[in-house]
């Protein structure tokens, strides 16, 4: 996210690129929308900003790569349409969409100024050819201006512009049998657990953490529960008002990590 | 009176401006009362953005370096402190830039960071609650690295009175820590690893668990039921590997624990807090008992 180091200015807009910079997405995204609605700051790069924080959240590429479209469409800010082409390109990457990426890559590369977004462009460009050769046909030229940049690619670089992955970023999911407990089996007993998280989210946190180790762990948990709750040691009160108990994972694997 | 005319319409575009600001500040400070760390911590920032007083900058990004670290954020806080320390005002806040450094360096586990703010802090600040305070941390991350001598002339040093934490730190060196790896071991006989760290209603269930179904396994077997005698066994499976788990986890958790103990009675009930009086944007860190 460095090539926002570009936007940086002492006022709204720059607050919300140190939050990205900061990798504070859900306040980035909140101060972007704040200073749209006082209309402080350039709104173009406030909508991009409050897009691209969406993203990283997580929120659906569908929605977003419209905003994109908007914003590159317009052209009213240079540099801005440089990096929402090369967001673009990447949702686009993500989605399938290999000759709409290497576009959205392809004007971004040439629009930009800013050093760090030409080489991100260029090496995302030289990764999806590699993926895809049969786009070079016709884009010799383009293929021979990556070529000249080649030299400046190192391994950071590659890792930071390689074929996104939604999995990568996204939280633990549920396995089959946690997803079939809780939509079978839970409903019909009742909410018994009073540890927080319940027992089954835990179970789902430390098979995303340990793998097979999350066993032994759940078991250990299912001996401990009784104890912790009667010990009554850290209540959490949930929005509800109902109270748990909290036995966080990190308090059985911090002795795992150095 | 013609040229009063400009200056006062300057003045009235300013005066909302300032309004704002002061606003922001105080919104931060109500975040922070409501325990709304990181959200204290933007509006912090964000009068430090707005304000062109350099004075007020380096206070409001202090603000949002202690509001970082209670949100538990070491590293945002640290270059908060830094922005505060970069700023021509930073002498009048040097005891608490160097009091906040030294936190969140312990917040990072950058322990030598951490005790070398502490030293300095000891040795430079003129008010012997600070002087306690920052001797009773290096104590307490001695302690944790294992250094109980170093511990002990840490609070023989420190200003006040000190008898429950040396006798916290002398119940702490008489006791003993769990091996992990014998808890594990233990852990083969279901219930033995819990109970050798002492949780032993843990160590009951984990025996009585493990012995109903290693008994529904004999059972299904003689009974060559060997479609229950697998789901028995899948579960049977999973009690024991918890057992093992449970008989390090156990140990581990006793040892952390022992060590929490020792250390905040060592850490006393110090504390600091920016001075809740102050409704201007300055900063002022109070050493709490």
């Amino acid at each position: 996210m460095f090539f926002f180091t570009a936007f940086v200015r002492a006022d709204a807009l720059g607050l919300a690129t140190e939050l990205m910079r900061q990798n504070e997405w859900e306040l980035c995204r909140r101060e972007c929308r704040r200073a749209r609605m006082e209309r402080v700051g350039p709104a173009e790069r406030l909508l991009l900003l409050e897009t691209v924080a969406s993203i990283r959240i997580g929120a659906d590429p569908a929605a977003c790569i419209p905003v994109l479209e908007g914003i590159v469409s317009t052209n009213a800010d240079r540099q801005a349409t440089a990096i929402a082409s090369y967001e673009l390109g990447r949702l686009q990457w993500q989605a399938g969409a290999p000759a709409a990426a290497l576009d959205a890559f392809e004007l971004a590369f040439m629009t930009t100024t800013n050093k760090t977004l030409f080489l991100h462009a260029s090496c995302a460009m030289f990764q999806l050819l590699q993926e895809n050769r049969s786009l070079k046909k016709g884009r010799e030229d383009l293929v021979s201006q990556i070529t000249t940049s080649r030299a400046e690619y190192h391994a950071a670089l590659f890792a930071a512009t390689k074929k996104p992955d939604p999995a990568i970023d996204r939280p633990a999911t549920p396995s089959w049998i946690i997803r079939f407990y809780r939509s079978q089996i839970s409903p019909a007993i009742g909410d018994r657990c009073v540890l927080h998280p319940s027992c089954s989210e835990y179970y789902t946190q430390t098979r995303h953490k340990h793998g097979l180790l999350a066993i032994p762990m759940i078991a250990d948990r299912f001996i401990r529960e009784p104890d912790v709750s009667n010990a009554k040691a850290r209540p959490v009160v949930m929005p509800g008002g109902r109270i748990y108990y909290a036995d966080p994972v990190e308090d059985h694997d911090f002795w795992m990590t150095p | 009176m013609r040229s009063s005319i400009p200056l006062l319409l300057l003045f009235a575009a300013l005066l909302p401006q300032a309004r704002a600001s002061e606003t922001t500040f105080l919104l931060g400070r109500e975040l922070m009362a409501e325990a709304d760390y990181p959200l204290a911590a933007v509006e912090f920032r964000r009068f430090a953005m707005e304000t062109p007083d350099e004075a007020g900058q380096a206070a409001a990004y202090l603000h949002a370096g202690y509001a970082y670290l209670r949100a538990g954020q070491p590293q945002l806080a640290g270059e908060m402190i830094a922005r505060a320390e970069s700023s021509d005002t930073a002498l009048a806040h040097a005891d608490a830039i160097g009091l906040l450094y030294a936190e969140s360096a312990r917040l990072r586990r950058d322990y030598d960071a951490a005790l070398y703010f502490f030293d300095v802090l000891a040795s430079d600040a003129a008010d012997d609650a600070w002087k306690a305070f920052a001797l009773r941390r290096t104590a307490a991350i001695e302690l944790g690295r294992g250094n109980l001598d170093t511990a002990r002339a840490s609070l023989a040093s420190a200003p006040g009175e000190a008898s429950g934490a040396v006798a916290a730190l002398d119940a702490y060196a008489a006791g003993r820590d769990k091996s992990p790896r014998l808890g594990g071991l233990l852990g083969l006989v279901p219930g033995l690893g819990y109970w050798y760290s002492g949780e032993f209603a843990n160590g009951l269930r984990s025996l009585l668990l493990n012995g109903i179904f290693i008994f529904g396994m004999i059972e299904t077997a003689d009974d060559d039921q060997w479609g229950a005698f697998t789901v028995i066994t899948f579960f049977e499976v999973t009690w024991y590997s918890g057992s093992i788990y449970g008989g390090i986890d156990a140990a581990n958790r006793h040892n952390r624990e022992r060590l929490e103990r020792a250390s905040e009675a060592i850490e006393g009930t110090l504390s600091y807090r920016p001075d809740p009086e102050v409704v201007i944007p300055v900063f002022k860190l109070n050493i709490e008992f």
